[in-house]
């Protein structure tokens, strides 16, 4: 069962919706709950047992770094001020020992069962090479659903608890729900405890404009799912499996439609997410804001994927930015090598880190270190030769807030974007070497004018309804940009031209769809990682 | 509130208005390839005249690789059509059975086993009914291939299938050995939905007046004994006749090197016409079926044959 799946869109989520609005609001989180961990049952089965693991361990922990708060707070209120120092300096190596505990048991499970594999065929590779007779046996395990989402929802829980931010719950229905929300468990996005605890355990009654709105992002989810992520897949497999018999025409176009395909499938399944969310009352916190517009893959970041770069930037960029030998680095560097590289030292390192976690986040292969290293340097040469940019342009007279400017930076990054995609799909490195060695060494339009490209399972009428989607997509966006909300202005229309368009959504996606005898739909693909 | 349930029924009432429509619009007006109609071999039986038909075999690929209704026709004169698909699902051939006894009565219906372990989600079914009221659903791709006519012209399905629903597999593609159907006590239970499926297909059968039996066609890849044993234990307690012709290993003599097309999933030509034999004998055996071949309201069927043994040679 996944969101984009009939069993979940035509019988699932109406029974929960129906039996959540029927039961008494004060129980209305425990459907959820249930529903919850049915969904989570109908794709992982017995492992669960790892998600409540989890649970028990955020309420444990949570509860545990309270106690020593609360115990701190009492100390501090009888001792002298010569001694609150001290004292609070006890009680954060406390609470510390707590943190670690947590964050040791959640990332073994996840060291383990995500990348014991990857681990052990790299430590037996490198056995070999030193020429030693030792083999490790590998072990293969099976990944609960989400695991990659909720584990990283967990610790940004235990984290707030410690620093204060948030006070530890004495709920653990409360919690639960929180890990483990039937929308959010696969894709994400990664919500933090204050952003949607509270609203889902309230079970607000599902009203009138949140059912509608609802089901307008889930149609629009839908749209960019059946219409373009479905249509083009046979294209991107037949591409990516056979790459040495394309021309680099072909490699780019895989390439680009590789890209636009991972788009519609992870911010169509957002789309979904976040509209059942608003049906139940629960505003989830958006994962992507027109990341194709980004000037720099800096801002690229900022757009995509948003709830995954924000949890790296609060829980690992500023907590390594911060630590003692750091802050040592950026006053050295300020002294010797002015204010503006000076901090770009530590920074660095805390991308670094950030960019390496990020690689592997994505998957247990040297493919996904590769794309988090591509990002990185990119980052990095972005803010160092930023002075000079601004120099030159300056020299030049160019006014960066021009429009053809913006264009060419937008079309740079976007490139950028699609080269690291590619590296991203490929299977294995090797692979993506291969392919952007291809494309760019053997670069010829030849396969395309001569309509091969039309006969690798998109023919010329799946090229233009997917043309014709990605435009009024782009035109939302481009509205969105402009700070307009698509869907508050409908609502404000008269009911001939709204249901118009809402009837013209639904024809859309039944005529166009891409379902039906002989076609597989392609499982939602960031709930592989 | 009324006032929000009174204009969602409006919405929903205006939807279905402009599904009707465009599922006028999109259905295929002949029951041919050419006018886009899926599976349009098993389909041939809408051509057919009505209650001319008097064995209807439904299932999946097994179903159809395995069975030529013509040669039947020239040995038996008994008329055949077989109305299997690729992937017929159990919920596939219960709409198939509905469809197809619009306009045939026949003496016997068969369901071949192999779909019968194809376990389907609950959406199916739901699909399937979907599909009924509004074909739109079922052929929607139409939009690539439509044509002024298909706004205008009314359905007439007159187009048949000179091989009755038979696909033909002339490729070798060989297994090494024929060991297969080692017995065991082990039994494979059949998926509960499954059970309803069967036990309805037995009852819309017999409430119009065919019998209802279960064959099971041999594939080396697909069937087993603890299938067998599953569907046997089934069969015996709905009271339905099951022949496994996987089991009669000696009596077919499958030489799974020589007459398989795809390494033991399906027969090829040369193992159809061995599971046809046996069945023709079979069939006839039961004395329930009549010999056509002299009536003159089947003399098409001795053309068909004519054109089917230019294709296929046996």
């Amino acid at each position: 069962m996944t969101y984009t799946k009939p069993i979940f869109l035509v019988l699932f989520l109406p029974l929960v919706v129906i039996a959540y609005n029927l039961i008494p609001q004060k129980h209305r989180w425990k459907v959820l709950l249930l529903a919850s961990y049915a969904f989570f049952w109908s794709i992982s089965g017995k492992l669960l047992v790892y998600l409540l693991v989890t649970t028990g361990l955020m309420y444990v922990c949570g509860l545990w770094l309270n106690k020593k708060q609360n115990e701190r707070n009492e100390e501090l209120k009888n001792a002298e001020k010569a001694q609150k120092k001290i004292i609070k300096q006890k009680y954060v190596k406390k609470q510390r020992v707590i943190l670690v505990i947590n964050s040791l048991i959640l990332l073994g499970m996840i060291v383990v069962l995500k990348y014991s594999k990857f681990l052990g065929t790299n430590i037996n590779s490198l056995f070999q090479i030193m020429n030693l007779p030792i083999q490790m046996p590998i072990p293969s395990f099976i990944m609960p659903i989400g695991i990659s989402f909720y584990t990283l929802q967990a610790i940004s829980y235990i984290i707030d608890v410690y620093k204060e931010k948030i006070k530890a719950d004495r709920n653990i229905g409360r919690l639960a729900l929180f890990i483990s929300f039937f929308p959010q468990i696969m894709e994400g996005p990664i919500c933090r405890y204050e952003e949607t605890a509270n609203s889902l355990y309230e079970g607000k009654k599902t009203t009138y404009k949140g059912l509608t709105f609802g089901i307008q992002r889930i149609l629009f989810g839908l749209m960019k799912k059946i219409i373009i992520v479905d249509r083009i897949n046979p294209l991107i497999l037949e591409i990516f499996n056979n790459y040495s018999n394309y021309d680099g025409g072909i490699m780019a176009v895989g390439m680009i439609l590789y890209t636009l395909q991972l788009y519609m499938d992870f911010s169509g399944v957002m789309d979904i997410v976040i509209g059942i969310g608003e049906i139940f009352g629960v505003k989830m916190p958006e994962n992507f804001r027109q990341p194709f517009f980004s000037k720099t893959i800096a801002e690229f970041w900022t757009r995509w994927h948003i709830t995954l770069g924000a949890w790296f930037r609060d829980y690992i960029y500023y907590p390594v930015c911060l630590t003692d030998k750091c802050k040592k680095l950026t006053s050295w560097g300020r002294k010797k090598i002015g204010n503006y590289y000076g901090p770009l030292l530590a920074s660095s390192i805390a991308l670094f880190c950030v960019w390496i976690c990020n690689g592997l986040w994505h998957g247990s292969a040297w493919s996904y270190i590769f794309f988090g290293m591509y990002h990185f340097v990119l980052i990095l040469l972005g803010r160092i030769i930023e002075p000079l940019v601004k120099k030159i342009n300056n020299k030049l007279h160019i006014d960066n807030k021009n429009f053809l400017y913006i264009i060419m930076q937008m079309v740079r990054t976007t490139i950028l974007v699609f080269i690291g995609e590619l590296f991203f799909r490929a299977k294995g490195l090797k692979a993506g070497i291969d392919m952007f060695t291809n494309m760019v060494s053997n670069f010829s339009l030849e396969q395309i004018t001569n309509g091969t490209v039309l006969k690798l399972g998109v023919d010329i009428h799946d090229f233009i309804i997917i043309a014709i989607t990605v435009l009024v997509i782009f035109v939302i966006s481009v509205l969105k940009e402009r700070g307009i909300s698509i869907r508050e202005s409908i609502s404000k229309k008269n009911v001939v031209l709204r249901w118009s368009l809402y009837y013209m959504l639904i024809i859309a996606i039944i005529v166009f769809g891409s379902y039906g005898l002989g076609i597989v739909p392609l499982d939602p693909m960031y709930a592989n990682f | 509130m009324k006032k929000n349930i009174i204009k969602f029924i409006i919405f929903v009432l205006i939807l279905i208005f402009i599904l009707m429509i465009l599922s006028y619009i999109f259905v295929p007006k002949n029951n041919s390839k050419e006018f886009g109609m899926e599976e349009d071999q098993a389909k041939g039986i809408f051509g057919e005249k009505d209650n001319s038909i008097d064995v209807i075999m439904y299932g999946d690929s097994e179903t159809i690789a395995s069975t030529m209704p013509m040669k039947l026709w020239e040995d038996y004169g008994f008329t055949m059509h077989v109305c299997g698909e690729a992937g017929q699902t159990l919920p596939d051939t219960c709409r198939m059975v509905y469809d197809t006894m619009k306009k045939q009565h026949p003496k016997l219906v068969i369901l071949e086993s192999n779909n019968i372990y194809n376990s389907v989600n609950v959406t199916v079914p739901i699909a399937r009914v979907i599909n009924i009221m509004f074909p739109i659903t079922e052929y929607h791709n139409r939009w690539k291939n439509l044509k002024l006519e298909d706004f205008y012209s009314k359905i007439e399905y007159n187009t048949t299938d000179i091989n009755k629903g038979y696909y033909y597999v002339g490729r070798t593609d060989p297994v090494e050995d024929n060991a297969y159907m080692e017995k065991t006590e082990e039994i494979e239970k059949i998926p509960f939905l499954n059970k309803l499926y069967i036990k309805f297909l037995k009852y819309y059968s017999e409430k119009k007046g065919a019998q209802f039996v279960i064959v099971s066609v041999p594939s080396k890849k697909n069937w087993n004994y603890a299938k067998h044993n599953g569907v046997k234990e089934f069969a015996d307690k709905e009271g339905i006749e099951f022949l496994d012709l996987n089991e009669l290993k000696d009596e077919l003599n499958i030489d799974w090197k020589t007459e398989t097309g795809d390494k033991g999933d399906h027969v090829n030509y040369k193992g159809a016409v061995k599971v046809t034999n046996y069945l023709g004998k079979w069939l006839n055996d039961k004395n329930i079926l009549e010999n056509h071949k002299n009536d003159p309201n089947y003399e098409k069927w001795n053309k068909d044959l004519e054109e089917f043994k230019k294709n296929v040679k046996y």
